[in-house]
């Protein structure tokens, strides 16, 4: 290389090297600051083990972002491009900068190979975008995406040209050589040539990447960065516990991103906008105004924000920047977090805006209502404690108050099962099942109040304290080994939540409880002959990861089981989970529910709809109303198939 | 002579309403126990032609002038203050306007009054009245043997007299000064023209918060559409704005008496029984057993309407089709 | 300018309420005692007063079981001074409290006294309006708004038939609501605890009702049904049945005509 061309190239790469740290020190240091001054997060660096395996895992092999195969090709191509050709770069300024360091390992083919797999990967992005056009993509930025695009495609191009004209090609660079030649054939040889060649290639190789990393900090893509550490910090353990083991002084409730963990934050900036939380939103399916994706890019503009918001620094995010129907049509079912390829953690930041619009105490008329109840009278039905057990007057033996009388099993029988006339009938039937089985069970009868996990999600973390409170206390003066629910909403919050409060004793859900009578013999099973198919509670499955007990049961019963296309860990919420089924006046929109009932309709030959939820049994009752399709909870189908029922 | 027993007339443009009529029966019972007379009384012009509606009094007492047309607190407070004062009658029997009056004059003039009365009896010298209390979960028996007591009248709580002649109109000039009012009136809201006309409607399906949530309202739509009824509702769900204010029942709503009147998840507080406790045939649907719209209900049925709505839907068309 | 709102604890009417031995009061058991749902308008109304810079909100609670959780309750709802008015009050009516009240809020100068229209305990009169009478004020009861000009509230008093009059009052009043602006607001619990702990509850000095009260409670009693109701038991669709029954039988809906 000339003398007067590698001063030129190395006062430019200062240049671009003291641009980027400008863009870092003005667009980077106030978000780092953020994160410094953020709330504390949980412990995250327990299971050091797993969480490394975790990275390997899911950063390197993209095992969640290939759930969607082209897509994920795309993004693991360009990944590997990525890695590949970093190295070369960084190299080829450090020999630029002093020749002395020509020591260091060259990468050789390896960049070659990454040049090729970037540029695959970028071409096949690019198509994908504009080709395919994924709905999940609306809303994100597009101008981000082909920008960020060409960056690549630039960097990769500057690095082969710059390989083909260097004045000694390392041997292993296959594209550079062959490149090389062909400028050869072209007569592209002479040395001015070359020099103004590599010269080119090399600005457009680091500079790009120069300039790339200058717009990183403004850019969704600041995701290869961030989702490194949000990936090894990521939650692990229960996931169904939302309440924090150590709750911020303050309060839970998110006025602005200063109330946000830095855990949250970085959440924020590992968001690439892919909008797989979006495409697996029922809420965002069924028509109502929630997008997972959109609410993460709306807390992420504020979190970047150069100025303070519009209406002063003390305005409130909750209800101005992310709307109230919004917060409103959330049913904390989890399809998004299970979607996302960053883990990140939606919930709790829909829960913390949920407590700012408590706090305002402007709320729908149904959920202020059964709050109010749910602290008076300890149900959210807006009946007395004394009725709670009065669905066991239906029954022909008493059923004993497990503070009075060990028992095996405790059952929490929860607000709906207790005191909804839709659910009650199932509920007998449970019990009559265990009657029969000759398990002794108990109840914790007007001492038990609601395990409060709605009013947790709801944002009313207060609330949610007290009840925990109420029902450890009767949970204390009862005798039994286990506890069983037919209510998953019931089960998430006796085994996640309260397990932080020092409550340990195994909690199962009924479909457990049956598989395990039946399987010991207790209870003897006939053939339905049923073709049905089974709606996965999001309490019971995606947040408790109980996929297998309700299918076995139903196969013990001959039931021949259709799948849903949404089924298992993607199972479509009923839209009735959060403290939805409360509201008086649902955000306009579409009904979840309904949605969902469409997929059970479309199965061929399918009579049933199994559910296994109390919240369910009523929305797909409702949504059925009209419809050939019968729902039934689980517990009435083992009630005929054991021979109980005497309609049979 | 005995004090008499006082009755304060309700009327709407020129009509008698119907709850004068009931205080002319409480009236009449106690007048008759007293060995009194039985007087109407009637605040603002056109006493005459309302006297053939106040049959059963032995006299009609008006104060006629015209700043009394209309119910004004401050005023009709004043000028009653004055005539209790001055003719001491023994008991003044009040209806729906005795929420804004009685409490105020009794207090003025020192004197007992008692509210939400379904049931007044002399004992000896002593009134005893039973009043209907926390929501209609309970009653209450209040006496008092002082020389003047006021009363508010549930309404509804007693028949309408049998007619008789029109009383002797006796007109009074206003016994006090109605210079530099405390309350002003400033006008008349009329509701929007309701596009139903509820009170016309020979069945009502009539829902209350037991509905739960605006969209199950088409519960009680099918239902309505196959028994031919018209929806109506009570004050908690024309508050959340679920049915229009023009459906509502009760006191501050409208009072109906259809054929039928079918009340969903309405717990019946005093103010709906008002409303519909004339209906012919009253049919009550609650969670709670102990709810006091089943103290009016000729048919009960303990549950949720959100069941039994539908099933009654379905069994009506069955029969539609058999 | 002041608004003094007058707020009630009354029992909880949520399921079984029960006569006490004595037979002159409630047994005290399962639900306790609440804010007046109606008091909760009268709150909300005020409050949004002093939102719109109309006034500033006092609230005077008597004694009973609950009443310092209203209070705390009002406070952290924006209630700037909280009072309560010690005693007992159960056994002397709304009368015996009223004439109390009259007294104390003497020393409590307030342009406005809002209250709930009534309350579940009403069996002399509501509050709101025998304080009126003791003292001398412009009253209207029955009122859904309330807005403030220099010397008078102009209110809308909710009539029959869904017909609203407006009226202009003269200050000082009291008024009795029945509706607001907007529904009461809703308290986050750990805001009530918060409060519950730092709320300046001011105590008034103890007063005790003058004079004999004019009216006395004899007894408290569940009500026979008004007329005897056939409770119609079943699962739904048997309830359904035996209601089709009893249109048919009486001749309504589809089977009017029948009748004629």
């Amino acid at each position: 290389m000339s003398e007067q061309l590698r001063p030129v190239l190395l006062g430019l790469t200062i240049l671009g090297a003291a641009g980027a740290a400008l863009a870092w020190r003005v667009r980077g240091w106030p978000v780092y600051a953020a994160l410094r001054r953020a709330r504390p997060a949980e412990a995250v660096w327990d299971q050091p083990g797993r969480r490394l395996g975790s990275l390997v895992l899911q950063a390197v092999a993209h095992l969640r972002l290939l759930r969607e195969p082209w897509a994920g090709a795309a993004h693991l191509l360009l990944f590997l491009g990525f890695v590949a050709v970093v190295p070369e770069t960084v190299r080829q300024a450090l020999v630029l900068a002093s020749p002395r360091l020509a020591v260091l390992p060259a990468w050789g083919g390896l960049a070659d190979v990454g040049v090729l797999s970037g540029t695959a990967g970028a071409l096949l992005g690019i198509a994908h975008r504009a080709l395919w056009r994924p709905a999940r993509l609306s809303g994100s930025n597009a101008a981000d995406a082909y920008g960020i695009m060409g960056f690549i495609i630039l960097i990769l191009a500057g690095v082969a040209l710059q390989q083909s004209f260097a004045p000694h090609p390392n041997p292993a660079a296959f594209l550079g050589r062959a490149l090389g030649r062909l400028w050869v054939a072209w007569g592209w040889s002479r040395p001015g040539t070359a020099q103004a060649g590599y010269a080119l290639g090399y600005l457009l190789d680091v500079g790009a990447s120069l300039a790339f990393l200058a717009y990183l900090p403004s850019s969704k893509h600041l995701h290869i960065f961030a989702a490194w550490p949000n990936v090894f910090f990521r939650r692990l353990g229960s996931a169904g516990r939302l309440a924090p083991r150590d709750p911020p002084a303050a309060g839970p409730a998110v006025h602005s991103v200063a109330d946000l963990t830095w855990k949250d934050l970085l959440d924020l900036l590992s968001c690439a906008a892919c909008g797989r939380c979006q495409a697996a939103c029922p809420a965002y399916a069924a028509g109502l105004p929630l997008s997972p994706a959109a609410l993460m890019r709306t807390l992420r503009g504020e979190l970047l924000r150069p100025s303070p918001p519009p209406g002063g620094a003390g305005a409130d995010l909750a209800g101005t920047a992310v709307s109230a129907p919004a917060l409103w049509s959330c049913s904390a079912c989890g399809a998004c977090r299970e979607a996302c390829p960053v883990f990140v953690e939606h919930l709790p930041k829909v829960v913390g805006l949920r407590a700012a619009l408590l706090e305002e105490g402007r709320l729908d008329p149904g959920l202020a209502k059964a709050l109010v109840s749910l602290d008076r009278q300890g149900n959210s039905r807006g009946r007395s404690a004394t009725q709670r057990s009065q669905w066991t007057s239906g029954l022909d033996f008493p059923v004993p108050d497990a503070r009075n009388k060990a028992v095996e099993v405790l059952w929490f029988v929860g607000d709906w099962a207790s005191y909804d006339p839709r659910v009650i009938p199932s509920t007998r039937r449970l019990a009559q099942l265990l009657h029969r089985s000759d398990i002794r069970f108990g109840l914790l009868h007007d001492a038990e109040v609601d395990p409060g996990n709605e009013a947790l999600r709801v944002g009313e973390h207060g609330l949610f304290a007290s009840l925990a409170d109420r029902n450890l206390t009767a949970l204390g003066q009862a005798r039994y080994r286990r506890v069983c629910t037919t209510d998953p909403h019931c089960l998430n919050a006796l085994r996640n939540e309260y397990r932080s409060l020092g409550f340990t004793t195994p909690v199962l859900h009924h479909s457990q409880l049956l598989l395990e009578l039946v399987r010991t013999g207790v209870l003897r099973l006939s053939p339905l002959g049923l073709r049905a198919t089974y709606h996965d509670p999001c309490y019971l499955g995606r947040w408790n990861d109980v996929f297998a007990p309700p299918r076995q049961l139903l196969a013990r019963m001959g039931v021949d089981l259709v799948e849903m296309p949404h089924h298992g860990r993607a199972s479509r919420c009923c839209g009735a989970g959060g403290g939805r089924i409360w509201l008086a006046d649902p955000p306009p929109g579409g009904d979840p529910a309904k949605l969902r009932l469409q997929e059970a309709l479309s199965l061929p030959g399918v009579t049933h709809l199994v559910v296994a939820c109390p919240q369910d049994l009523i929305m797909f009752q409702a949504a059925a109303a009209g419809t050939p399709l019968q729902v039934v909870e689980l517990a009435d189908l083992v009630y005929r198939a054991a021979g109980l029922d005497p309609a049979d | 002579m005995p004090g008499e027993v006082w009755i304060l007339v309700e009327s709407l443009r020129g009509q008698v309403l119907p709850t004068t009529s009931e205080l002319l029966t409480a009236g009449r019972r106690l007048a008759d126990a007293a060995g009194a007379r039985l007087v109407a009384v009637h605040l603002g012009p056109g006493a005459d032609a309302l006297a053939p509606g106040l049959d059963g009094a032995d006299a009609l007492l008006a104060v006629d002038h015209p700043a009394l047309a209309i119910l004004n607190p401050d005023l009709w407070v004043r000028v009653l203050e004055a005539l209790l004062a001055e003719r001491r009658p023994r008991f003044l029997l009040m209806g729906n306007l005795g929420y804004e009056l009685t409490a105020d004059l009794a207090a003025r003039l020192d004197v007992p009054c008692l509210s939400s009365c379904q049931e007044l009896v002399l004992e000896h010298d002593t009134l005893v009245g039973t009043c209907r209390v926390y929501g209609g979960k309970l009653l209450a028996e209040v006496t008092s043997a002082a020389p003047m007591v006021l009363a508010q009248l549930l309404p509804g709580a007693f028949a309408p007299l049998p007619a008789g002649p029109a009383p002797a109109v006796e007109k009074i000039a206003c016994p006090v000064s109605l210079e530099d009012p405390g309350t002003t009136f400033l006008g008349l809201d009329m509701p929007p023209a309701a596009e139903v006309d509820i009170t016309a409607a020979p069945v009502l399906i009539s829902v209350g918060r037991g509905i739960g949530a605006a969209e199950n309202l088409t519960l009680a739509e099918d239902l309505a559409a196959a028994l031919g009824g018209t929806l109506a509702a009570s004050r908690p769900v024309a508050e959340l704005g679920w049915l229009p204010k023009a459906r509502q029942v009760g006191k501050t709503g409208q009072t109906v008496r259809p054929r039928l009147y079918l009340a969903a998840g309405i717990s019946g507080a005093p103010e709906h029984l008002e409303g519909m406790q004339g209906a012919q045939l009253i049919i009550a649907i609650n969670t709670d057993p102990q709810a006091p719209i089943f103290q009016v209900a000729h048919y009960g049925v303990v549950g949720d309407c959100l069941e039994i709505l539908p099933a009654l839907t379905a069994a009506l068309r069955a029969a539609e089709d058999a | 300018m002041r608004i003094l709102v007058l707020l009630q604890a009354v029992p909880d009417l949520t399921g079984d309420l029960q006569v006490a031995p004595d037979g002159l009061s409630l047994a005290e058991r399962g639900g306790g005692r609440v804010l007046n749902e109606f008091d909760e308008w009268a709150l909300e109304e005020a409050l949004q007063l002093q939102a719109a810079g109309e006034g500033e909100v006092h609230v005077l609670v008597p004694q009973a079981n609950g009443a310092r959780d209203i209070l705390a309750a009002a406070w952290a709802k924006g209630a700037r001074r909280v009072f309560l008015l010690p005693g007992s009050w159960d056994g002397v009516g709304n009368w015996g409290l009223a004439r109390a009240v009259a007294w104390v809020v003497q020393d409590l100068p307030s342009e406005l006294i809002l209250t709930g229209m009534q309350s579940p305990k009403d069996a002399d009169a509501g509050l709101g309006m025998l304080l009126a009478g003791f003292l001398r004020r412009p009253h209207v009861n029955g009122v859904r708004r309330v807005s403030l000009a220099e010397e008078t509230a102009v209110v809308e008093k909710e009539l029959a038939q869904g017909m609203v009059a407006r009226f202009a009052v003269r200050l000082p009043a009291v008024l009795g609501l029945i509706g607001a602006r907007t529904a009461p607001r809703y308290l986050p619990l750990h805001r009530l605890r918060q409060a519950a702990q730092t709320v300046p509850v001011e105590e008034l000095p103890a007063v005790t009702p003058s004079g004999p009260l004019p009216c006395t409670l004899r007894r408290l009693l569940a009500p026979p049904p008004a007329r005897p109701t056939t409770f119609l038991r079943g699962d739904p669709s048997q309830v359904a049945d035996q209601l089709l029954a009893v249109l048919r039988e009486q001749h309504v809906g589809r089977w009017a005509q029948d009748a004629r």
